[in-house]
C-alpha cells in the first residue's frame, strides 16, 4: 500500500515556513467511546456529518474566522446543488466540479435503493472543519450538532471529514 | 470515512475507515460513480463489521489521482491557498452570493 501522507507534519512545517502561528490539531486523549449497534447497518437509519464546509445552493456560506455554524443538507437534495467554502480551498477543485467525490448524497441514496443501508436521515448536517479554537468547537459547535443529530433519530451516523 | 490517517488517528474515532487517496477524494473519484459506490460501500460495511475500536484500511489504490495532485502542486503558484480569515461568507460562486443575500 502506499505510505500515508502524514499532513500534520506537512501542515506545521508549511505553517512554519510562512511565519503563520501553528494549527493546534486536535489530539485525543482519551479511548473511543465504542458502542456496538444494537442493529445492522440493513436495518439503521444513518445519518450523515460532513466537515467540508458543504451548503446547498441558496443557503449562506461559511467564513474562514473560526465558524461554528452548521447547515442542514436535506438528503434529498441535487447532487448539482451542492456547495463547498471550506479554508482548505485547494482540496476542493475537483469536490466543486463532481460533489459526490466529497460528499457521497447520490452513493448513499443508492445503497439504500437497494437495501444495505436501511434508511437515510431526512437531514444531513455540515460543519467547517477548519476551526482554530477548539474551545469553540467544544463550547459551540459539538452541543448545536448534538441537538441536531438527535432530532433526526438516526441509529448510526457517517462522519466524513475533509 | 476518511483519507487523512494521521488526522483520523489523533481523533481517536470508535471505527473508522481509511481510504489511501488524495484528500479531497473522502468519498471516492470526481464522475466515477461505480468507484463512489463501492468506496462508500466498504466504508460503512464498518459498521456491522468492525467490533472493536480502530482504524481499517480499504482496499482502493488510484495513483493517477495522486499524480494529477502532485502535478497540479507543481504547477500552481504557490503552495498555500490561505485566505483571509475574516468572518465574511466564501461562496463557491457570485451566484450562491445571489440566491443567499439577494443582489
Amino acid at each position: 500500500m502506499r505510505q500515508p501522507v502524514s499532513y500534520i507534519r506537512q501542515t506545521r512545517d508549511l505553517y512554519d515556513s510562512l511565519g503563520y502561528q501553528p494549527y493546534n490539531w486536535f489530539q485525543a486523549d482519551s479511548e473511543p467511546d465504542f458502542v456496538k449497534p444494537s442493529k445492522s447497518l440493513s436495518d439503521s437509519r444513518l445519518g450523515v456529518l460532513s466537515t467540508a464546509g458543504t451548503y446547498v445552493a441558496g443557503q449562506v456560506a461559511y467564513h474562514y474566522k473560526d465558524d461554528t455554524s452548521i447547515r442542514v443538507i436535506p438528503s434529498s437534495t441535487s447532487v448539482d446543488d451542492i456547495r463547498f467554502s471550506h479554508v482548505t480551498e485547494n482540496y476542493l477543485v475537483d469536490a466543486r466540479q463532481d460533489p459526490r467525490c466529497v460528499f457521497p448524497i447520490q452513493a448513499l441514496q443508492k445503497l439504500a435503493d437497494q437495501g444495505v443501508i436501511g434508511s437515510l436521515a431526512d437531514n444531513y448536517f455540515s460543519c467547517m472543519g477548519g476551526i482554530y479554537s477548539q474551545r469553540r468547537v467544544t463550547a459551540e459547535l459539538i452541543p448545536r450538532l448534538e441537538a441536531k443529530l438527535r432530532s433526526e433519530e438516526i441509529d448510526l451516523l457517517l462522519l466524513i471529514p475533509l | 470515512m476518511g483519507s487523512g490517517l494521521d488526522i483520523m488517528q489523533a481523533g481517536n474515532p470508535p471505527r473508522a475507515r481509511f481510504l489511501n487517496y488524495p484528500l479531497g477524494f473522502e468519498a471516492g473519484q470526481p464522475f466515477n460513480e461505480d468507484n463512489q459506490l463501492a468506496v462508500l460501500a466498504a466504508a460503512i460495511s464498518g459498521f456491522d463489521e468492525m467490533t472493536e475500536p480502530g482504524i481499517e484500511p480499504v482496499n482502493f489504490s488510484w495513483e493517477q489521482g495522486w499524480q494529477m495532485i502532485s502535478d497540479r502542486d507543481k504547477n500552481s503558484a504557490g503552495s498555500d491557498l490561505r485566505s483571509e480569515r475574516d468572518a465574511t461568507p466564501r461562496y463557491q460562486t457570485p451566484r450562491d452570493k445571489e440566491l443567499a443575500e439577494g443582489s
